[in-house]
């Protein structure tokens, strides 16, 4: 009973407090819709310029065209240019090392209660684990959750260092190939550029490490790689059957064979058909090339993997690049929040897909029937 | 005619093969309301398949969209 009215009583006085703190987030959210209409104003959007291809940093002048220059050369190789998604990828491993090493200095040997950054990935790694023991078979878990979570832990790193402000706004300024816009001095040896029309274009510093297809299709070709190493470890050579079947073929053939010049059958097409008929022969012969067309076709969705699992992480997070660029341009007020909050979503939820999928593949090239 | 003309009406055409990954994202959602209401205590497995399933179904959306895309700014 004092119980009850205590906590009555802790409720009354925390009422007005708690008040209080709404009207402070209606007012946060008032100034920085009011600095957003500011800064709309005086830094008026440009019409973004979308390309499939990274781009560049470099470039240099020849002539009159302006020609992008590499970085290095690896000879044999061939040139390496410094791309905005190149310079994403450094970002997010910088970010990675710098977790690693915090982790790192965060963890005594006798510790029992992890904290801060450790806390959070412990919490991560823990429900990725419980969410894969459903599917994941117990003998290979310490085999396939290595590449289970490091493929979510950098997905998701590239996805939201995407999220980033001004991550995507500010850049070298280049002469346009097409039309552009006008450019005016910020600062000495700064430049911003107008909606108005002109001669310039930007290329920003960094752009979404994953909506370039090569980080992508690099990650899906590992995943799939793996796969296939795991599937061959599990099953040694049997594990080729899946993709080459010519075991009922060939057993049909030898039997129809062994039938031809000793009356018998052989013990395993017996079990099937006691009686050897032509009409048997026929069915089993075309049993056989149905299979072996079958395991063909899983050859072929074995490469489409890497077709579909990079696609997938590339279409969602380019359109989702596309999508913040141009609201941003259209609706430059409040809306942005929004999308970027559904963008922290997909990025999340792609870089689980992922991760997951891989997981469920390597799964079933392991297992045995 | 322009020539932009026929860019545009086949980027349209392309986002077509969305209207299919609507159903099949509408259907996804369906079943695994179906699922939740009979065996609420599933929820947690289900939507896990859920949201693998629907990236599959969404992914063919996005295929699409790439292809729309490339034709656009490609």
């Amino acid at each position: 009973m004092s119980e009850m009215a205590q906590t009555a009583l802790k409720d009354n006085t925390d009422l007005p407090s708690g008040k209080k703190k709404n009207n402070l987030w209606i007012l946060l959210i008032a100034i920085l819709v009011a600095i957003n209409i500011a800064v709309a104003h005086y830094f008026p959007p440009i019409r973004p310029e979308i390309s499939i291809k990274a781009e560049s940093l470099l470039h240099s002048m020849s002539g009159e065209t302006l020609t992008p220059t590499p970085w290095f050369t690896i000879p044999l190789i061939g040139p390496v240019y410094l791309t905005n998604t190149l310079t994403a990828v450094f970002v997010c491993l910088l970010i990675l090392i710098a977790v690693a090493v915090a982790v790192h200095f965060q963890t005594n040997k006798n510790q029992l209660k992890s904290r801060g950054i450790t806390a959070f990935f412990e919490f991560l790694i823990t429900s990725l684990y419980s969410v894969a023991n459903n599917t994941v078979e117990e003998k290979w878990r310490n085999k396939i959750y290595p590449f289970y979570i490091s493929i979510f832990i950098y997905i998701m790193t590239a996805n939201l260092t995407k999220l980033l402000p001004f991550y995507e706004s500010f850049g070298v300024v280049i002469p346009a190939e097409a039309e552009g816009y006008a450019k005016s001095t910020l600062f000495p040896g700064f430049w911003m550029l107008n909606p108005a029309k002109g001669h310039h274009q930007l290329i920003s510093f960094f752009r979404g490490a994953t909506t370039d297809l090569n980080f992508t299709l690099a990650i899906a070709i590992v995943a799939v790689l793996m796969v296939q190493i795991y599937g061959i470890q599990s099953k040694h050579f049997a594990y080729f059957e899946k993709f080459f079947d010519i075991k009922q073929l060939g057993v049909t053939i030898i039997n129809f064979f062994k039938y031809l010049f000793t009356g018998k059958q052989l013990k395993s097409m017996e079990e099937k058909t006691p009686q050897y008929t032509a009409k048997s022969f026929i069915t089993n012969f075309f049993q056989g090339i149905l299979n072996l067309f079958v395991s063909l076709l899983e050859l072929i969705s074995e490469l489409a993997k890497v077709v579909s699992f990079s696609f997938r992480l590339f279409g969602n997070m380019f359109a989702g690049m596309v999508l913040v660029m141009f609201l941003g341009y259209m609706v430059p007020i409040a809306l942005g929040s929004f999308i970027m909050l559904y963008e922290l979503f997909v990025g999340i939820l792609q870089a689980f897909v992922f991760c997951m999928l891989t997981a469920v593949f390597m799964n079933i090239a392991v297992q045995h029937e | 005619m322009d020539p932009q003309v026929g860019k545009y009406i086949g980027v349209g055409l392309v986002i077509l093969s969305m209207f299919g990954a609507g159903i099949g994202i509408g259907n996804i959602g369906k079943g695994a309301l179906d699922g939740i209401s009979r065996n609420p205590d599933a929820y947690g497995n289900i939507m896990t398949t859920m949201f693998l399933a629907l990236a599959f179904a969404e992914s063919i959306a996005i295929y699409a969209l790439v292809v729309a895309f490339l034709i656009l700014f490609g």
